[in-house]
């Protein structure tokens, strides 16, 4: 027996709904699509907003605690203890010789990693009549001599030595590593901040690589870093925020210094500092996306002066 | 047909989605990383801290190689000399070498928190000490590191900081005469003085120093050491743990020779630097220091109450015997100051520095000080009067006159007590050394 069977296809009213159908689909799907898209770039900017500042906040705060720290610190110290300072003359350009304070006689008080972190540094004197004389360290002679001069008038804390001798504990060599930071109308509120420290730990100061700078710059709205710049404002700044991307409005970044200084008259200058940083962030593509970070970081190696 | 653009559709969102969320997982990670590193750099922090406070309570065992002390090899722990290699804990930095011969480790330091505290177990202490040479025992002035490796709650995250801390004594340096005044020095009795050999100088000897006259009356004189112990031979000795011996000799006194003399009673040698118009051998000091007290102490006048505080306070001196050792203040207020009777105050290894505020210093007897006294007059004046036959191992300074009366009384200069007392951890206080705290 023969079938017979009629083949029929669809309809065009039942085309129609089908088209009707799947481009209401796909327009429901696609709509859905560019929303998700855009739900998540928007995510996605703010992740980055949020990153990138606190990126900035961390490194400024592990670099800001670092600050002033040097290498040869405790060696100074150990050396100021137990070696007596021999003067060749009182004024001008004279030899100090490094005489252990128990046995008087030469110790080799300079020898390496001394020898080579010592030029150009500050000499503190404290002689017995209790006033503070500067002296600069010239170079080092040999292991037991430092070539220096005497601060003459009108530099700070001036000669001539009024004994030859300067005993144990009596002097220090002042660290070359440390904070600079200067104020803007209020001194203890700046934009600025740039840190130094012994990252190689050989206690000479490399300013190339161990100046490390944070500033607001008006003109991108960006903050700027810089490697190896000991001024606020010269030498070479990149921003370190994506001006494209994120707009750090004016009083945007802002650092404060607290302070507690606990000074002696003719001594060394110490203070305990304690810099709080404020950063807010505003999206470039979304001015309505603010974000708003702040820290606050003491230095662990304030430095006496 | 439609159904491929849906599967497309939910495909790519989910790949997008699953992307995006991928990114704010890492943000996640990465603030649950620095979180343990805080966590981990706050452990660490606390370890040196504590470590600090451990060293502080410990001062008078560090340097000590008898009993419990740090230096005796028999003691578990104690100093360890570091080698140059040596690249673990706490020598090195797990790594590298960090210190070297030059330094000596202390490691095990017990558990410094308790069971309950949240940082226990999770911050491990080491001290670290410069040794002045290699192999030698540890000098009274060095330089402590402390490490501490502090771990992040979850145990994954570590930070090695370290601090260098030292003691500061409570003598900025070793006087350089016997007698120093910011006044003027009288003496009437039988006093014998011997010299600071080098207290002019390399070579040139130093008897008493004064802003003022020093007016050499009665039977008094001065001399070297070597002529003062040639007078008799009874002899006893001291020594401290570095091995420096003292020669004790209670019935010596300078020769009654002039050649062997530096000065006498109306003669000015060259031992004796005042203020008096250029009278005697020397010109008139010029360099006086125009605080006594800071010439001393290392903090000036006005800042007196830092020294007090960290001294012992004693309102009866009598207290005070061949044990006591370290700082003393007798503060106003509490009568004079009166030395026991006939037996010796401090000891060669352990002297005492004895500040007399505004009141007088009695010493009536035969025995023997050992150390420093410091006639303080701040409000009023802190006199000296020393009666009997009574030795002083060091040196006595006032910041007014010193009037030494009748007696048989001798001042003894000696670099090693006064080393030794310059040395002493005993009251000093740690302070940290700026500029050398890492964590990397």
């Amino acid at each position: 027996m023969r079938l017979h069977l009629r083949q029929s296809g669809l309809s065009l009213i039942e085309l129609m709904v089908a088209l009707v159908a799947g481009l209401l689909l796909a327009g429901v799907g696609t709509s859905l699509l560019v929303n998700s898209l855009s739900a998540n770039s928007t995510n996605m900017r703010y992740t980055r907003l949020n990153q990138d500042l606190r990126s900035v906040l961390n490194a400024m705060t592990h670099d800001i605690a670092r600050a002033g720290q040097w290498g040869l610190a405790d060696q100074i110290v150990h050396l100021s203890k137990t070696t007596n300072l021999s003067f060749s003359g009182d004024t001008g350009t004279v030899a100090a010789t490094g005489l252990d304070s128990e046995t008087s006689s030469t110790k080799n008080a300079f020898a390496a990693p001394l020898s080579a972190g010592l030029d150009d540094l500050t000499l503190f004197l404290l002689p017995s009549t209790g006033t503070r004389i500067d002296a600069t360290i010239d170079s080092v002679t040999d292991d037991d001599t430092l070539s220096v001069t005497i601060n003459t008038s009108p530099a700070a804390n001036p000669g001539p030595l009024p004994e030859l001798m300067v005993y144990a504990q009596s002097w220090t060599v002042l660290n070359p590593f440390g904070v600079v930071f200067p104020g803007a109308a209020d001194p203890d509120v700046g934009t600025c901040i740039i840190v130094s420290y012994d990252l190689n730990g050989d206690g000479i100061y490399d300013d190339d690589d161990e100046t490390f700078g944070y500033r607001y710059d008006a003109t991108d709205k960006a903050i700027r870093i810089s490697t190896g710049e000991t001024n606020c404002g010269s030498g070479d700044w990149y921003n370190l925020t994506d001006p494209d991307f994120i707009e750090i409005g004016t009083g945007g970044f802002q650092v404060t210094r607290i302070r507690t200084t606990a000074t002696a008259s003719n001594q060394l200058v110490g203070s305990l500092d304690e810099y709080l940083i404020s950063i807010t962030g505003t999206l470039k593509s979304d001015s309505s996306v603010t974000r708003s970070l702040s820290a606050a970081v003491k230095v662990r190696n304030n430095a006496f002066q | 047909m439609a159904l491929a653009i849906a599967l497309l559709i939910v495909v790519v969102t989910t790949v997008v989605t699953v992307g995006v969320s991928q990114i704010g997982v890492g943000e996640q990670k990465n603030m649950a990383n620095e979180m343990r590193n805080q966590e981990a750099s706050a452990a660490a922090d606390a370890g040196i801290a504590r470590g600090i406070m451990y060293l502080s309570k410990n001062a008078s065992q560090i340097r000590q190689s008898a009993g419990s002390g740090w230096m005796n090899v028999a003691s578990t722990p104690h100093w360890t000399a570091c080698t140059n290699g040596s690249t673990a804990l706490p020598c090195g930095d797990g790594t590298a070498n960090q210190f070297d011969s030059n330094w000596t480790a202390y490691s095990n330091v017990p558990n410094l928190f308790s069971v309950s505290d949240p940082l226990n177990g999770r911050v491990t202490v080491y001290f670290v000490a410069r040794n002045g040479t290699a192999g030698s025992s540890l000098p009274g002035r060095t330089v402590f590191y402390i490490l501490a490796r502090g771990t992040s709650i979850d145990g994954s995250g570590t930070v090695l900081a370290k601090q260098a801390y030292s003691f500061a004594p409570f003598l900025a340096r070793t006087p350089d005469a016997p007698l120093i005044a910011a006044g003027t020095i009288a003496t009437t009795g039988a006093l014998n003085v011997v010299a600071n050999p080098n207290g002019g100088g390399s070579g040139v000897p130093l008897s008493s120093w004064s802003n003022g006259n020093t007016n050499l009356a009665g039977s008094m004189q001065t001399c070297h050491i070597e002529e003062f112990l040639s007078t008799d031979s009874t002899y006893s000795y001291q020594s401290d743990a570095d091995g420096n011996t003292v020669t004790l000799c209670p019935a010596c006194a300078c020769p009654n020779n002039a050649s062997l003399q530096l000065s006498s009673s109306g003669v000015e040698g060259i031992d004796i630097l005042d203020v008096d118009s250029n009278a005697g051998v020397n010109p008139d000091s010029t360099s006086f220091p125009a605080d006594v007290f800071q010439y001393v102490f290392g903090i000036p006048e006005s800042d007196y109450q830092k020294v007090k505080d960290k001294a012992k306070l004693i309102s009866d001196c009598s207290t005070l015997g061949p044990t006591s050792s370290g700082l003393y203040w007798h503060p106003t207020g509490t009568g004079n100051c009166q030395m026991p009777a006939n037996i010796n105050i401090g000891s060669v290894a352990a002297p005492v520095l004895l500040v007399v505020e505004d009141t007088e210093f009695r010493m009536n007897n035969n025995g023997a000080f050992f150390g420093l006294i410091f006639a303080f007059s701040r409000t009023a004046t802190a006199t000296v009067s020393i009666q009997g036959g009574p030795t002083l191992y060091g040196s006595l300074i006032s910041n007014q006159n010193i009037n030494l009366g009748n007696g048989n009384y001798n001042a003894r200069y000696d670099a090693i007590v006064l080393e030794n007392l310059a040395k002493s951890l005993d009251n000093g206080g740690m302070y940290a050394v700026p500029g050398s705290w890492t964590d990397y």
